[in-house]
């Protein structure tokens, strides 16, 4: 996405200004597309981190801005796994855990993992509504 | 009033099944056939536009008997189609549970055990209304868009049979007795919150389809303009501003009118556990919220309201997020300081003032200021390149721009006390969302690296699917604890909060 956009961006000063411009722009847009292929997936994957605690689910995610959420056990109300086409092929799963206001995920782990999460939150949410 | 908001979800016969009485299988109203014909119709209405624009403008002929025709036509399929699906349609209550079943080819069956069920709702359209008959909408507690049994036209008595049916017997008398809270929406204030009910954020796409619209059709007859030598055509800056005014007069005119309608005759009255909610001047409605789904109230105060201190209250209720906003509006037009009282006398147990938040420090001013200063000031640099004619004008929207982040600044704020949160932020109106924080659906915050070097962090509370709330740059230490304020309050027994220790590979 980013590597696309910084693309788009060299094309169009090619485009407008042309000459040294351009090839600066191309230089730019190289620059950002390593970053975005090479550097950024690894970094955001390491700096994702879960945890599913007794009555809550905590998840920490992001490079440049990091986000943290707090999801209480008691709002869950149903917890699948899903995989697109290319976790398939790579053996992951994604697990998905949705309460009223909407649905968080937890990426690619996986798929043994995904279902132990899974089944482990699914118990969870299900004692804490009994509570 | 419990706190838990689940409604009671058994396999029993509750007390509201047992002493209900029992229906045999009915059919709707007879005016049914009217009314499910006109719904048919509207499923139809666009294939019935294009084949009656196409008798029209179609080849030669007689267009205007040929558009009779086929309008008479549209007019006994409708009649058929409302025939078939009143016969097909059957309602009946027994063994605690109220079914529908309804379709000829297609047979649907929908069985809702009387325990489940939140609220009744009735609606009078003109149609209903022409034939004495009230449309009931059957609600439980799932998410799901519409109603989850629809009975387009019932007779007064039966209406009064299916009320009676699911009323809860659990209501204690103690609570019968007490007088009624109501609230009444009276007619200056219907001509009040209806003219200030249009919203910027509707009335700008409308103002830019219009002005595309405009250039479109006027870019066309230019041509022709200057060969006719003729010009009704904007062609200078003044004509332009007059027109842009003419397109948001109509658009302003439009979201007044459509305000009068819906929420003419609003009253709001509290009755034991549940709010009744009744509004509207065509389409008469009736909605009844039952208190504890209710998980929080939106206090919006919108850009031309917030100026004279005007508010709407709104309330986030648990399985109507995305139904019919007729249940979400608990009143149209307050003054700021009757909010409060409002509350306190119809869901206190949600009232909270609106005053004495926190506020964030004034060294995030700056960064309040900085993202909307850069961003139009970078629009406006891109329209001075393309349009270098009007070359430094388009660079003065940073000035409003900047108003608007000082007064996102000056808006934002938060309060926790006892067991309840109060969050206040601006987009383009200011929302202040009250909701007791066992209610919150998730919370977080969030951090990018300039606010780490500034000691500065946002907040972020969901209630449910339309509420959510939010404060930007908050001291770093202030967000945090917060965060596990609100932590401690909203999962029962929380340990310590660390964060997540769990690096998501292994």
């Amino acid at each position: 996405m980013t590597t696309a956009v910084a693309g788009v961006a060299a094309t169009v000063v090619q485009m407008m200004v042309g000459g040294t411009w351009a090839i600066l722009g191309w230089g730019a847009a190289s620059v950002v597309a390593v970053a975005a292929i090479v550097v950024s997936p690894e970094l955001r994957w390491r700096r994702w981190r879960w945890e599913v605690r007794e009555h809550e689910i905590d998840l920490q995610r992001g490079t440049l801005a990091i986000t943290r959420t707090l999801v209480p056990m008691l709002r869950v109300q149903h917890v699948d796994t899903k995989r697109d086409l290319l976790q398939q092929v790579l053996g992951l799963a994604t697990v998905v855990f949705h309460t009223a206001a909407g649905a968080n995920e937890i990426p690619a782990l996986t798929v043994a993992e995904a279902g132990e999460v899974r089944d482990r939150i699914a118990a969870l949410a299900q004692a804490a509504d009994e509570l | 009033m419990s706190s838990d908001e689940q409604p009671a979800v058994s396999g029993e016969v509750t007390p509201a099944g047992a002493g209900a009485p029992e229906v045999a299988p009915r059919r709707l109203h007879p005016a049914g056939i009217a009314v499910l014909g006109v719904g048919s119709m509207r499923e139809l209405a666009v294939p019935l536009l294009v084949a009656f624009a196409a008798a029209v403008f179609g080849g030669g002929g007689q267009p205007i008997l040929r558009a009779v025709v086929y309008a008479a036509i549209g007019a006994v399929i409708a009649v058929i189609a409302g025939l078939v699906r009143w016969m097909t349609t059957r309602w009946s209550i027994g063994d605690g549970r109220i079914r529908l079943r309804t379709g000829l080819v297609s047979k649907k069956e929908t069985d809702v055990p009387l325990a489940r069920v939140q609220a009744v709702d009735t609606v009078h359209g003109p149609l209903q209304r022409l034939f004495g008959v009230r449309g009931v909408q059957i609600q439980t507690a799932g998410g799901s868009r519409e109603a989850e049994i629809v009975l387009p036209a019932v007779s007064r008595d039966d209406v009064e049979v299916l009320r009676g049916a699911l009323r809860r017997p659990a209501a204690p008398a103690v609570v019968e007795a007490a007088p009624l809270a109501e609230h009444r929406l009276g007619r200056r204030r219907l001509m009040v919150a209806a003219l200030t009910a249009g919203q910027v954020g509707v009335l700008l796409p409308v103002m830019a389809v219009g002005l595309q619209l405009g250039e479109s059709l006027w870019g066309e007859d230019l041509d022709r303009a200057s060969r006719q030598g003729s010009r009704f055509v904007p062609d200078s800056a003044t004509e332009w501003l007059l027109t842009g005014v003419a397109v948001v007069l109509v658009a302003w005119l439009v979201s007044t009118i459509g305000a009068v309608l819906g929420f003419a005759g609003f009253t709001i009255t509290r009755d034991g556990d549940r709010l009744w909610v009744r509004r509207g001047l065509i389409a008469r409605r009736e909605a009844t919220i039952p208190v504890a789904r209710v998980q929080a109230v939106r206090v919006v105060e919108g850009v031309l309201r917030a100026p004279f201190g005007l508010a709407t209250v709104r309330a986030e209720v648990a399985g109507y997020a995305r139904e019919a906003a007729v249940a979400q509006t608990l009143f149209p037009l307050l003054r700021r300081a009757e909010v409060e009282p409002f509350l306190a006398a119809l869901v206190p147990e949600l009232a909270d003032g609106l005053d004495g938040m926190l506020r964030p420090p004034s060294r995030a001013l700056r960064r309040y200021l900085l993202r909307p200063i850069t961003l139009v000031g970078a629009l406006g640099g891109v329209a001075c390149i393309l349009f270098p004619d009007l070359a430094p004008w388009p660079l003065l929207a940073v000035a409003p721009a900047a108003a608007h982040g000082a007064a996102s600044w000056r808006a934002a704020g938060w309060r926790l006390d006892q067991r309840r949160v109060a969050i206040r932020f601006r987009r383009l109106a200011i929302t202040t969302v009250l909701a007791p924080v066992a209610r919150l659906q998730q919370h977080g915050t969030r951090q990018t690296v300039l606010q780490r070097r500034a000691g500065l962090a946002d907040i972020e509370i969901r209630v449910g699917a339309a509420t959510r709330g939010h404060v930007r740059h908050l001291d770093a230490s202030t967000a945090m604890a917060l965060f596990d304020g609100l932590r401690r309050e909203a999962v029962v027994a929380g340990g310590p909060a660390s964060p997540p220790g769990v690096a998501r590979s292994r």
